[in-house]
């Protein structure tokens, strides 16, 4: 059984109901957790059966939606992240669930909103958004000019959405601009959603003839996205860098093992949600202490013990250390990479010192050192949102257990699910 | 039964870490009487299983198998041999002298829980470390060693200095892990397999090699390998050009430092010892282990003998020590540098945890330490001590030397390993003998009484001990002694050594004469010219810090320059 389009219709009610709420954010959140909920226990029992990688993505997008939800401060600003969230939710559910026009369409709305919010974040002062919202329009044409083109342009105009979701150089853009600029807690949903819809829309296409340049992007997007965070200073746009690194080896890894685009769905999921547990850290301090500069804010460890703890396990599972899931994904993918003498080994291995090195600077910046004065009375994460990163990092430790579960070519072609228009 | 209590020792110190983790917040002070038993009982069991080991020889474990869909390599299993017995025994004997030190060294400290969880945790890691019958599961409890030790470096996590030494340390290790990992994957790619005892038979039967580079020169699989997981053991265990983390650590409490110069830096010396049927395959690999080796225990002897802090002293002593003990790897003596590293830390936990010791009471009483009241009517040159040590660093091994050869007729050539070990035993005895030579507080007569008793101690360490440990740990018939042939210099290059060694072993006396007598050596002056220019460099560690810093602040400013050239819309 496929996963069912009410699943998807759950959340885009949540999000109508949202509009309803909008001026009562504590109602919101609460709707939002009970409907994300409902949502993660739906796909939850849909995991085993057939199309069981659309099932594993869409628990993965509502686990994410559901910890996002829990973490989100019911503030003045919550309605907007709160309803989005769940908008979110149910268009990608509707990808991940329905087949030809429908799916299309629901994916066509994930860009776009995500799209129109980077729009309306950009300024003249700051028009990176600007940028990113340009490179999410060039995924948004790209699919839906897909529709009218025939083989192989059809493919290669899906591989660009693609490559706009699971950030693949030069069109990162979109994904780093989404995680960087959306309000609250979004950018840490965004996160989960973009590369596990990328990795679904890339199992479907049987796309060979690229993947002789593919590796060559994705290996120079890596380093790309590594020299672009050694020097950043804004703390969501260094994850957002290091995660395309990160994912960088997604695309790299089944174009060199086999020649195909069917990259390892633990991976993408573990990375997405290692860095996800990040950008959340990261604004449960914004709530705190403002715009995160990281060559400013420092010492947080000494006032908020319990969020130094948390995010030093998540970055010790960001950084690939046994026992969290992106180490065991990680290792599985090298190993198949090597024994079938993959090129790039080596840079794919000095990608990764790189990001774990610039991780443990971004923790130690940040937590260690002399905290200043003012910061001495600094609140402590809420249990609420302590539970939050609890979540995620219960999500990390079982994806080091279900590592190798999840087979790479179950997407939808596997499935018998490919998107025919 | 057996196998249980084996597994025992692995979970009881990680159960006691985690549960300090996790409830320390309440426990605080009072953390030490879950990690203290919980080590206690692991060494208890070490030491029991180090008998059962002995008797009945090795067990292997194996606790998670993969699933089909995953590779082989995937499964976590232990091996309870020799080797992992008499590692556990010193980890867990470490680890809780360690452990019962910091119960009142640590009190007062903010950190007291997150120090007694993080110690248990990483005690745990390095018992998994000692007995993993896998490459890959050695890897991850590798790395994990590597970001547990940062934690502990960075213990005192509001302190700048600290904090920083910790990333550099960390940066060391990364770079060691990532060296590792590279040979784990090409040991799974040539191989097939990372179970070690698969991996050790089909490297026997099967040798491919590759070019290192496209047409260019081949190299043999087993030396690749062994090659990248020796860098991996080189970076933790500060070997040059990769030392540099070592003498910078001394910022963390005492009872890390003990613990890192005691258990932690061994790790080459385990590795190689671990993996020495891959090394054995490969003596390019070995003779690399001797030259880093060498040189290491001579730039650490040599930059320590610049410093004047007491535990910066001591770190760059291990460094040497270190340095001595990878050489002896490099020579095939493998089950000798476990014996090394043994003695040396034990030696090295005593001295961190004294000076510890000696640093608090300095803080509390200014007439502390005592004893350094100037000593008078001292002889300049103490005439039997001199000929003493004469007698037993030239003489003596001369004496030894043509009786084996011209009245025994020893075929010395086809003995590798005595020789390694009478090597070693000369050159320890001589350094030990030169050292108690500048004892001048103490009566002639007592410093060559304790010259003998020096000589007779490490000979008796080297020929006895040693040599019964080596056929300790490998007992098969042949095994050692086919290590020291693969490892086997040409034999101008070892009389090269030994020459080096005799004559500088007679300058020094000469030197101590003549210096003793007012004279001065015409040879000896222009050395003396270059003396401050050495000790310079050599105080500023040869400049080796400062080579890596620049290199990695141009490529900082490069990428920064590439990043402002940017424009500001593009991501």
């Amino acid at each position: 059984m496929m996963l069912s389009s009410v699943v998807a219709v759950l959340p885009l009610a949540g999000a109508g109901l949202g509009l309803l709420l909008w001026s009562r954010p504590r109602a919101l959140k609460g709707a939002g957790i009970l409907v994300t909920a409902v949502t993660v226990m739906a796909s939850v029992a849909g995991l085993g059966e057939e199309g069981g990688a659309a099932n594993r993505v869409a628990t993965f997008a509502a686990l994410g939606a559901f910890a996002t939800m829990l973490g989100q401060r019911p503030d003045r600003q919550g309605p907007v992240p709160l309803t989005l969230t769940l908008a979110l939710l149910g268009l990608s559910l509707g990808a991940l669930s329905g087949q030809g026009l429908p799916a299309l369409l629901c994916l066509a709305g994930t860009l776009g909103v995500v799209g129109a919010m980077l729009l309306k974040a950009g300024r003249a002062d700051d028009p990176a958004p600007w940028g990113a919202a340009a490179t999410m329009g060039i995924g948004l044409v790209a699919l839906v000019a897909s529709v009218a083109v025939s083989e192989p342009t059809a493919t290669a105009l899906r591989a660009v959405t693609c490559a706009t979701l699971l950030p693949l150089f030069p069109l990162h853009g979109a994904f780093v601009g989404a995680v960087s600029y959306l309000p609250g807690t979004l950018p840490a949903f965004v996160a989960i959603v973009l590369p596990c819809l990328g990795w679904y829309e890339m199992a479907s296409l049987d796309a060979a003839s690229f993947a002789g340049f593919v590796p060559t992007m994705a290996l120079t997007g890596a380093l790309y996205g590594t020299m672009r965070a050694v020097t950043e200073s804004h703390a969501g746009r260094a994850v957002a860098y290091l995660t395309m690194s990160l994912l960088g080896v997604a695309w790299w890894h089944p174009a060199v093992k086999d020649g195909t685009m069917h990259a390892p769905q633990g991976y993408v999921s573990a990375v997405a949600v290692a860095m996800a547990g990040l950008l959340l850290a990261g604004y449960f301090i914004r709530v705190r202490c403002g715009h995160l500069d990281l060559n400013r804010l420092r010492g947080l460890a000494r006032p908020m013990p319990r969020l130094g703890a948390l995010v030093g396990l998540l970055i010790t599972a960001a950084i690939g250390m046994p026992l969290f899931g992106v180490f065991s994904e990680f290792m599985e993918m090298m190993m198949t990479a090597a024994s079938r003498g993959a090129s790039g080994v080596g840079l794919v291995l000095l990608v990764w010192l790189s990001v774990s090195a610039l991780l443990v600077r971004f923790m130690q910046g940040l937590l260690f050192g002399q905290p200043p004065i003012g910061r001495l009375l600094q609140e402590d994460v809420r249990p609420q949102e302590a539970a939050t990163l609890i979540l995620i990092l219960s999500l990390l430790i079982v994806l080091n257990v279900t590592v190798g579960t999840a087979d790479p070519v179950q997407g939808p072609a596997a499935s018998g699910a490919v998107r025919s228009p | 039964m057996r196998a249980g209590l084996a597994v025992l020792i692995h979970l009881v110190p990680l159960l006691g870490g985690l549960l300090i983790g996790l409830f320390g917040f309440r426990l605080r002070e009072r953390s030490w009487k879950l990690g203290v038993p919980a080590v206690a009982i692991a060494f208890l069991l070490s030491l029991w299983t180090l008998y059962t080991v002995s008797n009945d020889g090795m067990a292997r474990l194996v606790l998670f198998e993969p699933n089909h869909s995953l590779p082989s390599s995937f499964r976590v299993s232990l091996l309870i041999d020799r080797l992992s017995a008499v590692m556990m025994v010193l980890v867990t004997g470490v680890s809780l002298i360690v452990h019962v030190y910091s119960i009142r060294y640590m009190q007062g400290e903010r950190g007291y829980a997150r120090f007694f969880a993080l110690l248990g945790i990483i005690t745990a890691t390095l018992l998994f470390m000692v007995s993993s019958a896998n490459l890959l599961m050695l890897f991850m409890c590798w790395q994990l060693v590597s970001w547990l030790l940062y934690l502990l470096l960075a213990y005192n996590y509001t302190y700048r200095p600290s904090v920083d030494l910790a990333f550099k340390s960390f940066l060391v290790f990364r770079l060691g892990d990532i060296a590792f990992l590279s040979g784990v994957l090409l040991a799974c790619a040539t191989y097939g397999t990372l179970e070690l005892p698969d991996l050790f038979a089909r490297a026997a039967v099967s040798t491919p090699s590759f070019p290192l580079w496209p047409g260019g020169p081949e190299i043999g699989a087993p030396a690749a390998i062994s090659l990248l997981l020796f860098v991996g053991a080189i970076a933790k265990s500060a070997q040059f050009p990769l030392h540099v983390w070592l003498p910078d650590t001394m910022d963390s409490p005492t009872p890390v430092s003990a613990l890192m110069h005691a258990g932690i830096v061994n790790a080459a010396g385990f590795l190689i010892n671990r993996l020495a049927p891959l090394y054995g395959l490969a003596p390019s690999t070995l003779h690399v282990a001797f030259v880093i080796g060498g040189l290491t225990a001579i730039l650490g002897a040599a930059m320590m003998l610049t410093q004047s802090d007491v535990k910066k002293m001591l770190g760059f002593s291990t460094m040497g020590q270190m340095g001595y003990m990878t050489m002896e790897c490099g020579l095939g003596a493998f089950a000798l540098a476990i014996f090394h590293l043994i003695a040396h830390g034990i030696f090295k936990a005593t001295l961190f945890l004294y000076a510890g010791r000696g640093i608090h009471e300095a803080r509390h009483d200014p007439k502390s330490p005592t004893g350094h009241e100037a000593v008078h009517d001292i002889d300049p040159f103490p005439r039997l001590s001199w000929f003493t040590g004469v007698s037993l660093t030239l003489i003596v091994p001369l004496v030894i030397l043509l009786a084996s050869h011209g009245v025994l007729h020893i075929p010395l050539q086809d003995q590798q390993g005595a020789v390694i070990f009478l090597f070693f035993a000369w050159v320890t005895s001589s350094q030990a003998i030169l050292s108690l030579y500048r004892l001048k507080a103490v009566g002639t007569r007592k410093v060559a009484a304790i010259m003998i008793l020096a000589l007779s101690l490490v000979m008796f360490t080297y020929l006895w001990a040693a040599e019964t440990f080596t056929y300790y740990l490998y007992p098969a018939p042949g095994v050692a002694s086919r290590y020291f042939q693969a490892a086997a210099f040409p034999l101008w290059l070892f009389n090269l050594f030994v020459g080096t060694v005799a004559v500088l072993l007679i300058v020094g006396w000469v030197v101590v004469y003549t210096n003793a007598r007012g004279q001065r050596l015409r040879m000896m002056a222009r050395v003396a010219a270059w003396s401050p220019r050495l000790y310079v460099w050599l105080w500023n560690r040869l400049l080796v810090d400062d080579l890596y810093a620049t290199v990695r602040l141009k490529a900082m400013r490069t990428m920064r320059r590439a990043n402002a050239a940017l424009p500001d819309w593009l991501l």
